[in-house]
């Protein structure tokens, strides 16, 4: 185990950092807004809508990231406005994840019981009221797991990029170790930046969710 | 649209690869999850450490970056492994490790009073397994595990980009060529919502089917 | 000591730093029903889930029909047995839970037939024949074909004891199985424990209903912080306790609910 020389693959891969970095905390939040419209239409009385945003839930959760992104950025660039690789790819991502974290939100929203909501109503709350006041922070606490999840997934799936020429940390893995013979420690060590990512916002998730449960 | 046509032999090519890595890769994860997860439930300290060490590289580290690790290292290694198989494998070592999960906490998920009832009437461990708990586990795995199993038809995608011509590399191969690409990835992608949908919908009927609590 | 089917022999045991059992000692002879009452805490189920070890133990020693149950003494250190053996003794002795617990997957008549097939290796046949009758006799012949939810609560635990029947034990333990059930249905489930009594099962029962104690039981241990404080016939617990414990006991069952 040459220490010395992981760190200086370390160090070249880390050209990347900032750009898995940055997509990462792109992707994380803007799918959480995303997410945000897309539970209200699937909660909506309206069936129309519901059957709308259930099969565009259905479409991206059944079609893979890279076909998705393939999709955007060929055809992107087929109708004369190519987007960058870094747009599609958070593009792209936002569009599944969104879905996901949409179907998160649905289960810890309907995951409070209707009891909590009657006992608002019941102390002369509106409903729009009691939802944001007594279902909301019951709901919050119970997708921040399942949420903590979905955002490792999506530092996962931002090495994909890399296909459609990003230079984050997997494309300069690729780049080397198509240049050296050091194959192994280029990916042992791209290996571990990924887990080292992935636990630190696992570490704080659970930060957040430690400090919700206080109250 | 006749460009479409005229593809279709290519991409058919690549949806019989991708179905066949599908299976492949299902198979080897489901046995591997199964072994795994009773290992970890009831191997002794070692295999449990073992296991947890596997989950835990697994779930942080992407199928990218082990489909590019077996691609470029396993000629050093002395490993003369096709890209094929050696797809194969690293899926179903990287979906096996959710396989796992979903199974343990199926087998977790029957009541304490199952096993009770099961050593009253004078069964051991493995007996209680097979005839009381796996059916019940069952109920609770199926809907996680056919999940898992969407997950690793998606996953298979991911070959494409170490070469392997499964049906999203056809596609790719195709667009770069004629510069159509809303044909052609509308093609593949509702081919992979064909087969997802599908399974999801066998999923949901088996769930009904093997529900006692009625 | 002849002719016992359960011997308990100063059995103590720790939850942590809490001892749960202090040195418990008592017999069930063969045919005999015993009930267990005393306040929750008392250790009354705890001491009977130890008899099949469903429960371990620290101390003492627990025989059934003479046998060493779940723990040998060998060279003067205490040996667990192997996982074959206790698997074996527990088939010797019958339990009926609290909360049933039917194997929800397999019709009533499977369930009781389960384990003298897989267990006791009879001809499927055999069992099949066995557990119609048992069925019949605790009156759900009817109702063989039918899965556990579809049954009522009394109905259910009727067939529980079916099961442990089916078993053919030296004796049935009774981890109170009526606590859970709906007032109404409990008279029936009681029905079928009064005809066991009846017949001449060895019973162990740890239960609250005192009235079923006080008309079918040979004999009544009433415990408390983890020991037997007092045993003797009916009569001698509900019209002459002893000690004062059993005396507070009693005056709270006899005057219900109070602070």
């Amino acid at each position: 185990m040459d220490i010395p020389f992981l760190l200086r693959i370390g160090q070249t891969l880390s050209e990347g950092l900032y750009t898995t970095v940055l997509l990462s905390v792109l992707a994380i939040t803007l799918s959480a807004l995303w997410a945000i419209p897309l539970v209200v239409g699937l909660l909506a009385p309206s069936r129309i809508l519901r059957g709308i945003v259930t099969s565009y839930i259905e479409l991206v959760r059944n079609t893979p990231v890279l076909v998705q992104m393939f999709f955007i950025f060929f055809g992107s660039g087929s109708l004369g406005y190519p987007l960058s690789g870094f747009v599609t790819g958070l593009l792209a991502m936002v569009l599944q994840n969104g879905a996901y974290m949409a179907e998160i939100y649905r289960g810890g929203i309907q995951s409070v019981p209707v009891r909590q909501t009657e006992a608002g109503l019941a102390i002369g709350f509106t409903p729009a009221r009691a939802f944001r006041l007594v279902v909301l922070p019951q709901a919050l606490r119970k997708v921040i797991p399942p949420l903590s999840n979905q955002g490792v997934l999506i530092i996962k799936d931002t090495s994909l990029v890399a296909t459609i020429s990003v230079a984050e940390i997997t494309f300069h893995a690729r780049m080397m170790a198509d240049r050296t013979a050091a194959v192994f420690e280029i990916f042992l060590v791209l290996a571990v930046l990924y887990i080292v990512l992935t636990a630190i916002f696992s570490g704080v998730m659970r930060i957040v969710e430690k400090q919700l449960r206080i109250r | 649209m006749e460009l479409l046509i005229n593809s279709m032999p290519l991409l058919t090519k690549g949806v019989v690869t991708t179905l066949y890595l599908s299976a492949a890769s299902i198979v080897l994860a489901t046995v591997s999850g199964l072994v795994f997860a009773l290992m970890q439930l009831y191997g002794g300290i070692v295999l449990r450490v073992l296991v947890e060490t596997y989950l835990y590289i697994i779930r942080g580290v992407p199928l990218l970056v082990l489909l590019f690790a077996m691609y470029y290292a396993a000629p050093y290694a002395g490993l003369t492994i096709d890209a094929f198989t050696g797809g194969i494998i690293v899926i179903a070592v990287y979906f096996g490790a959710f396989m796992t999960e979903v199974f343990r906490g199926a087998i977790l998920s029957v009541p304490e009073g199952q096993w009770e009832a099961g050593r009253a009437i004078g069964f051991v461990r493995s007996k209680i397994l097979i005839h009381i708990i796996f059916q019940q586990a069952l109920r609770v795995a199926a809907p996680p595990y056919i999940n898992t199993c969407v997950a690793v038809i998606k996953g298979t995608s991911l070959v494409a980009i170490i070469g392997l011509a499964d049906v999203t590399y056809i596609g790719k191969q195709i667009v770069e060529r004629t510069l159509a690409p809303f044909e052609i990835f509308g093609f593949v992608a509702m081919i992979y919502f064909v087969i997802c949908f599908l399974l999801s919908r066998l999923g949901s009927y088996l769930e009904k089917k093997f529900d006692y609590i009625n | 000591m002849e002719n016992a089917a359960i011997e308990i022999k100063s059995v103590s045991k720790w939850f942590g730093k809490n001892q749960v059992l202090k040195k418990v000692s008592t017999t069930v002879r063969h045919g005999e029903a015993v009930v267990i009452i005393g306040p929750s805490g008392s250790g009354k189920t705890t001491l009977l889930r130890c008899v099949n070890l469903l429960e371990e133990f620290q101390e003492g020693e627990i025989l059934i029909d003479g046998e060493a149950m779940g723990y040998r003494i060998d060279k003067g250190r205490r040996v667990r047995r192997t996982e074959a053996e206790i698997a074996r003794m527990r088939a010797q002795v019958g339990m009926v839970f609290q909360s049933y617990n039917l194997f929800p997957h397999m019709s009533i008549l499977k369930n009781v037939a389960l384990g003298p097939v897989k267990t006791l290796s009879l001809p499927r046949a055999e069992a099949v024949e066995r557990a119609t009758e048992l069925l019949a006799r605790v009156g759900l012949a009817n109702k063989a074909q039918a899965l556990p939810g579809e049954l009522s609560g009394g109905q259910q635990q009727r067939v529980a004891i079916a099961r442990a029947l089916a078993m053919h034990p030296k004796a049935i333990l009774f981890d109170e199985v009526t606590s859970a059930l709906d007032p109404e249905l409990v008279g029936e489930v009681l029905d079928v424990m009064r005809q066991l009594v009846q017949d001449g099962m060895t019973m162990m029962i740890v239960t609250h209903e005192m009235a079923f104690a006080r008309a079918f039981a040979d004999r009544i241990v009433f415990m408390a912080d983890g020991e037997i404080i007092e045993q003797g016939s009916p009569e001698q617990i509900f019209e002459n306790p002893e000690s004062e414990r059993l005396q507070a006991f009693l005056k709270r069952f006899k005057q219900g609910y109070q602070m």
